[in-house]
């Protein structure tokens, strides 16, 4: 273990090293997502009631639950819009309940400055509750006591509503959490490839060499070198986890642990891919332009930085030999269905990844001294 | 014997690097091999540290062969590298720490230890600081300070006195000493014939590969005590002059060094009153001249045809 805790000392003592693990991703995220968090509760509805009954009262209601609504007046909407004291604005238009309750087709208008990530979860609940408001109302025929009484009884229910919604909102919700994990993916392999160059500075000062005089195997020395790089990749990604899910306040997927388990494994891939480039290359400025060269395309093709389907199909298929395609393929169905078995064949791939790598790096040398 | 070379060879292509070397070290001697660059004196040692594959022969170390039982030699053994190999991020003292560890030592022995080591090379004062501040001759003695923490049996050095002050120089051959009187065994590498000359109990001379000599300083020497060495200090050289002498019956060696001349002459031969007619007649003056006593300087030269200095 003298290795590991060695590498792990020095590691921790280098400055590049250290933003790696502790600042670069947090500062990302952060500017990416926004310090405070993108949540419901922190959209302000600017909320145009010109229906006033009971039915209307209802909706903003609840809004209320999901957002800051602020009542205002039609005539005010693009001045509070452009002054952002509203991120969105809804209307209620005369008439809405009347149409409900004769089953008719509403829409109501909804106005904000940009397609926001924000405004799309607050349309949906709009969406939902003006269509079980119509349900009701048609079971209700035209019986206003009849059709509150049942509104009630819906929405005390609630259920429908609530599986609606999180099925809608998820979508973009996933896609956060997906870019979020891009991004960490990104600064894994940097880490991971930052490591490695202190790994054949050793050798270019031939304290390697040194090392190796000393009673300890070739095998031992590699293999701690494996736990060490991994350790420093753990932390990275812990501290990347909780700052999004508790600062960020980022949601990540149905099931935080098994999207842990995925970047887990890409971390063994990273490590390897460290270990097989140090072995394939002799000086550490070989092996940073060795690095250079593959991390950003293997980031931009395996969709770190954006989603594949953007990308000409061509450029898809030549992403399918690229490790970070079948994490981001593994973090997209994780993200979405909590289940870790649900990516087995992505994770099957990843390792088989870090296996070819690994052999690659552990190729043994007869003569260290070369 | 602590360690014994047999017909050590190793080739890097068609380049024989080590050529056919036997060599026995006793117990508790400082062994000196001896040989300007390139002869092959690192690559020998790495063969006996394990960095290096031999190609054929065999190494016995404490009497056990150093393939088979590679590990448990290892850990008897302390090397000084030919490169200054310490870690620049750690502090001395951490890495006189770290290679104790790598040898098993632990705790309170290996912080005594380590105190010891540093006091040693006389880095006490220096233990809290990075290497990077340190001069050249001060790393040179963490280099050495990292390889002595477990108090090996035997220690091999690796020119550790390349490129120093003449201040280090001095402490370093004197601690060489200790070592020895400490009761370890050493083989010491180096290029500088002085040196050896001076610490060493026996030496091996290495050229191109091959021991060409070995025994101990007087032993060397008598191989040429036939011989004697004049240098002369000449106002203007000229390469002829060179040639012209070389031609006396009775000259073994002539060789020029800037405008240091080194004639090698077979002993009482009488011959330095024609040796200063030729450098009168090609118009140069003499401005000092010394009979010197041999060195192992002069017996590389018999030996090989060429000064320990140029070769390589
Ligand atoms: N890795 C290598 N590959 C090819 N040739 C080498 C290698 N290492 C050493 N040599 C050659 O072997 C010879 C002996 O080198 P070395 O043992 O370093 O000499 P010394 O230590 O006596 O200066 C030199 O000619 C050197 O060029
Ligand atoms: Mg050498």
């Amino acid at each position: 273990m003298i290795i590991l805790q060695n590498t792990f000392k020095r590691l921790l003592r280098n400055k590049v090293s250290l933003l790696l693990v502790l600042v670069i991703p947090p500062t990302m995220l952060g500017l990416l997502f926004g310090l405070g968090g993108q949540g419901m509760d922190t959209i302000t509805v600017g909320l145009v009631d010109q229906d006033q009954t009971p039915l209307a009262r209802q909706l903003e209601e609840v809004l209320q639950e999901r957002a800051v609504v602020k009542p205002m007046l039609e005539e005010d909407i693009s001045g509070e819009l452009t002054a952002a004291r509203v991120q969105m604005a809804l209307v209620i238009p005369s008439g809405f309940t009347q149409t409900v309750l004769e089953g008719g087709e509403v829409r109501l208008d909804s106005y904000s400055i940009q397609e926001s990530n924000l405004a799309m979860p607050v349309e949906l609940v709009v969406e939902s509750f003006t269509r079980a408001a119509l349900n009701v109302a048609v079971a209700a025929e035209g019986n206003m006591d009849a059709f509150y009484r049942g509104l009630a009884d819906y929405r005390k229910g609630g259920v429908q509503v609530e599986t609606l919604m999180t099925e809608g909102m998820d979508g973009d919700r996933s896609n956060a959490a997906a870019s979020a994990m891009g991004i960490l993916g990104i600064n894994m392999m940097f880490l991971a490839l930052y490591a490695t160059m202190h790994l054949l500075k050793d050798r270019e000062n031939r304290t390697f060499h040194r090392v190796m005089t000393a009673p300890l195997s070739q095998r031992s020395y590699l293999m701690q070198i494996i736990g060490c790089f991994l350790a420093i990749l753990l932390i990275q990604m812990t501290g990347v986890f909780l700052i999004s899910r508790f600062l960020l306040n980022l949601y990540l997927g149905v099931n935080v642990l098994a999207l842990y388990g995925v970047m887990v494994v890409f971390a063994l891939v990273c490590v390897a891919f460290g270990i097989a480039i140090a072995s394939l290359v002799k000086t550490t400025r070989q092996a940073g332009t060795l690095a250079s060269l593959l991390t950003t395309p293997m980031a931009m093709l395996g969709g770190l930085l954006w989603p594949r389907e953007i990308m000409p199909e061509i450029l898809q298929h030549i992403g399918m030999f690229l490790p970070t395609t079948w994490m981001m393929e593994a973090v997209n169905k994780v993200i979405v269905s909590g289940n870790f078995l649900e990516a087995g064949w992505e994770m099957g791939i990843l390792l088989l990844f870090a296996l070819v790598f690994f052999l690659m790096g552990s190729w043994r040398r007869v003569d260290i001294s070369v | 014997m602590l360690l014994e070379l047999e017909g050590l060879v190793k080739r890097y292509q068609d380049h024989l690097a080590v050529d056919h070397v036997t060599l026995k070290v006793k117990e508790g001697e400082i062994m000196g091999l001896l040989g300007p660059n390139g002869a092959g004196k690192s690559t020998t040692l790495n063969m006996i540290t394990g960095l290096t594959r031999k190609d054929s022969g065999a190494i016995r170390v404490f009497g056990k062969d150093n393939e088979l039982q590679g590990q448990t030699i290892k850990k008897d053994i302390g090397v000084v590298p030919q490169e200054i190999a310490i870690f620049e991020d750690l502090t001395a003292g951490e890495n006189a720490a770290f290679f104790g560890r790598l040898y098993g030592l632990r705790g309170s022995l290996l912080k005594e230890r380590v105190a010891e080591a540093l006091a040693f090379v006389g880095l006490s004062d220096h233990e809290k600081q990075f290497p990077k501040k340190f001069s050249g001759g001060m790393k040179r003695r963490l280099n050495i300070a990292c390889a002595i923490v477990h108090k090996p049996r035997l220690i091999i050095m690796d020119e550790p006195t390349v490129g120093i002050d003449p201040q280090s120089r001095n402490h370093i051959l004197e601690s060489v000493k200790t070592l020895q009187k400490e009761g370890s065994t050493i083989l010491y590498t180096s290029h500088y014939m002085e040196e050896v000359d001076e610490i060493c109990n026996r030496i091996a001379i290495m050229d191109q590969g091959r021991i060409i000599a070995q025994g101990t300083s007087q032993e060397l020497k008598n191989l040429i005590s036939s011989e004697e060495k004049i240098d002369l200090t000449l106002s203007e050289v000229n390469y002829t002059l060179v040639e012209e002498i070389k031609k006396l019956e009775g000259v073994l060696e002539c060789h020029l060094e800037g405008k240091q001349l080194t004639v090698l002459v077979r002993k009482n031969s009488g011959l330095m009153g024609k040796i200063s007619l030729i450098i009168g007649r090609s118009g140069s003056d003499i401005l000092s001249l010394q009979v010197d006593r041999i060195t192992l300087e002069s017996v590389f030269l018999t030996l090989t045809g060429k000064s320990l200095r140029d070769a390589g």
